[in-house]
């Protein structure tokens, strides 16, 4: 069975979700906004999220993909990693 | 240096207060283990554990004074002792310790009398004739003080540990104390991070008579009161601030042979390294921490202190499993909850220091706050400048200048989104707490693993009770001073000199000195302007230029490191470390004020971490708050159950 960006958020989301009870505890996260800007992540969180994500899906993130542009909310980061993984 | 304790009561059989007094005194004689005196009368008891730090000092206590009409006891020393014998012509053959200068200096001028003194200190007087205490405590809290009153009791002690031994049950930890340490960093005001025990607060004394309690303020600091450009000296000289340091090194030298200092590897403590060294003629002792982990260590800096100086170095190695280990006994002797691990490097050194001889060790806690040290000043100072030009690119580079050390801005792959935090809240330049905005903004998530959603742990509301600390002259302040004056009224005497300075380090019978908090120090620096302190990015310019002369280049420009100690992950590394999480975990239900499913949820995401990384700041507090809270719950249990050594000589005097 193919990896689906779909299986890629629900991941990424249950992983934010044990370090911050605050989005534990959202029914619904705010997917297309950036976490810094709401406050839901803090600097050391991104170093955490990327390094996360590279070991999770074997991908390498490279620096100029991490910018609030391609990497600022939970659903550019799953476009992101997804893309990765299709090539 | 020593521990107070005592109690008003008004009934209660002699036999009765004796064993309570005895108790109170007996579970904190590790803050004067050389001679323990009790004062027992009909409605009171009072008892003080003395470390006595000049040999040639026969100054017992308590002392009854006046023809009976005072109990005296006290904890701390005053530096400006002889200036006052000599002021008011004081016999020296009748005063010959200065609990019996306290004694006749308030005889003389009532209340008054703590406007003289110049110290570091924790009085407490008892008038057997009016039925009156009185409590003081120094003007920056370097000494501790906490009370409780119940019904017509009224007890106070150097540590809540004593205070706790008087009842059978152990008081509750407070959810007050845990949302101020996820907010402040520390308590605030009389708050403590137990219900119903309270502290008086820096710069304060305390009434206790007719059952009521009053307290109230004796010193504002005149940092957080000057901001007039007219009182404020705009041109530096090296050689007048020279003058000002070492006149408050030596102020604070009280009659010890062979000093010691700690050495950081900062400016602030190599400075006192230096000045100590120059005072005695000859090598001191030097204490520092290093790190196994690299990312936390300063050991070079260190050494090259010490070839300059050439001191007698001691250093202890830290390891992550020192930090694991040692957690435990250090909530039992801070008494709060922890934001952080750096306290057990600070204990451990202190034992360091004892095991060599010394009652007493030099620090350089303070410089930060009175000559502008810390980096969120730098920080303010940028994101005031960044918001002027919110899309620059260059400006937000500035950041990096001052965080060096930390790998989010080292590294260039994680600048820009870092960036991204920092730039929120860049504006509202006329907001109270505009400096404290981006490391304040991260109680929102921390809150939430513990039980703290009623309205008046809400951060407006935690905000609101810190301003009304505050001199009502901080609205009018600057931004860096309005910055510094938070500082001083979280930070500094809630966690630094309390967590981090005197429990720690009298938990082994050692006493620290403070000359950058020295009283006419502090205030000749007030009248010193912001701009000379430090000029743009130039953090504490005034000390580095005075002594660029003395020091190694290297140490002089050295940008601040901030003092850290590995976190959370220290506990997941290891099965012994793991077995504390466990235990934690074990006890997790039944504790109320932590939200129990939030902290299994991070405690299965640390377990799966990779630990070669720094973990999420806020996840990282989390932890250590609610691991403190369990810690604080065991130890507050030990101390309501304390049997004193019956080993131990007690002196009992009776007040007849």
């Amino acid at each position: 069975m193919s990896i689906t960006n779909k299986d890629i958020k629900k991941d990424l989301i249950s992983y934010l979700k044990k370090g911050n009870p605050v989005l534990n505890k959202m029914k619904e996260l705010p997917t297309e906004k950036s976490l810094v800007e709401l406050g839901y992540m803090d600097s050391f969180g991104v170093i955490d999220v990327v390094t996360y994500l590279e070991k999770k899906w074997s991908v390498k993130i490279e620096d100029s993909e991490i910018t609030k542009e391609k990497f600022g909310s939970i659903s550019k980061m799953a476009d992101l990693i997804f893309s990765k993984i299709k090539i | 240096m020593c521990g107070i304790a005592g109690f008003i009561h008004k009934k209660m059989e002699t036999t009765i207060s004796k064993n309570k007094i005895t108790k109170m005194i007996g579970i904190i004689q590790h803050r004067g283990p050389d001679a323990t005196r009790v004062v027992i009368g009909k409605n009171f008891c009072f008892a003080t554990a003395r470390l006595s730090i000049e040999k040639i000092d026969e100054g017992y206590q308590p002392i009854i004074y006046n023809n009976k009409q005072f109990v005296l006891s006290f904890n701390g020393e005053i530096f400006n002792y002889k200036d006052i014998i000599t002021k008011y012509s004081f016999s020296r053959k009748k005063i010959d310790s200065e609990v019996k200068l306290l004694a006749e200096l308030f005889n003389l001028k009532g209340i008054n009398f703590i406007k003289e003194i110049k110290g570091q200190f924790a009085i407490s007087i008892y008038d057997v004739f009016k039925n009156k205490l009185y409590l003081f405590r120094d003007r920056f809290g370097i000494r501790p003080l906490f009370f409780k009153h119940q019904k017509d009791t009224f007890l106070y002690a150097s540590e809540i540990k004593s205070i706790m031994t008087f009842d059978e049950n152990p008081a509750d930890t407070s959810l007050a104390g845990i949302a101020s340490t996820s907010l402040f960093w520390a308590n605030i005001g009389q708050q403590t991070s137990f219900k119903n025990i309270f502290q008086i607060p820096p710069g304060s004394y305390l009434v206790y008579s007719d059952n009521k309690i009053e307290i109230k303020k004796y010193w504002e600091n005149p940092i957080c009161l000057t901001n007039k450009d007219e009182k404020i000296d705009h041109v530096f000289k090296s050689e007048k601030f020279y003058e000002l340091i070492k006149n408050a090194i030596n102020r604070q030298i009280f009659g010890e042979v062979g000093f010691s200092s700690y050495v950081s590897g900062g400016i602030d403590s190599s400075v006192l390294a230096y000045m100590l060294t120059k005072i005695q003629n000859s090598p001191i002792d030097t204490f520092s921490v290093e790190f196994e982990n690299k990312e936390y260590d300063e050991s070079q800096a260190q050494k090259k202190v010490q070839n300059i100086i050439k001191s007698n170095h001691f250093s202890l190695k830290i390891s992550n499993q020192d930090i694991a280990d040692n957690f435990e006994k250090v909530i039992y002797h801070a008494e709060c909850h922890l934001f952080r691990t750096a306290p057990v490097p600070m204990y451990l050194l202190a034992k360091l220091v004892r095991s060599q001889g010394h009652k007493v060790v030099f620090t350089g806690e303070g410089a930060d706050e009175i000559l502008l040290g810390y980096d969120l000043f730098g920080e303010t100072k940028i994101r005031k400048f960044w918001s002027r030009l919110p899309n620059s690119n260059l400006r937000p580079e500035l950041l990096k200048k001052l965080y060096y050390y930390l790998p989010q801005f080292t590294n260039p792959r994680y600048f820009n989104i870092t960036k991204e935090f920092y730039k929120k809240n860049l504006y509202y330049h006329n907001q109270n707490f505009y400096s404290h905005q981006t490391r304040w903004e991260q109680y929102f998530t921390i809150k939430s693993f513990f039980n703290i959603d009623q309205d008046k742990y809400d951060k407006k509301i935690l905000e609101k009770n810190l301003l009304d600390l505050m001199p009502k002259e901080f609205k009018d302040l600057t931004i860096i001073r309005k910055a510094q004056t938070i500082e001083i009224f979280t930070l500094l005497s809630g966690y630094l000199l309390s967590s981090q300075g005197d429990r720690m380090s009298m938990a082994h019978s050692v006493e620290g000195r403070y000359p950058y908090l020295d009283d006419d120090f502090t205030e000749e620096l007030a009248k010193i302007s912001s701009e000379l302190k430090a000029p743009g990015l130039k953090l504490k310019n005034i000390l580095r230029q005075t002594f660029k002369k003395y020091l190694p280049k290297d140490i002089v420009e050295r940008p601040k490191f901030a003092y850290q100690a590995p976190e959370a992950k220290v506990f997941f590394e290891n099965k012994k470390g793991l077995k504390i999480v466990e235990e934690f975990i074990e006890f997790l239900p039944g504790y109320k004020n932590l939200k129990s499913d939030a902290f299994l949820n991070l405690i299965s995401k640390l377990k799966d971490t990779n630990l070669n990384l720094r973990l999420s700041f806020r996840e990282n507090m989390a932890f250590i708050i609610g691991l403190s809270e369990h810690f604080l719950i065991k130890s507050a249990k030990s101390w309501s159950k304390f049997i004193p050594n019956k080993n131990k000589k007690i002196e009992y005097v009776y007040y007849k």
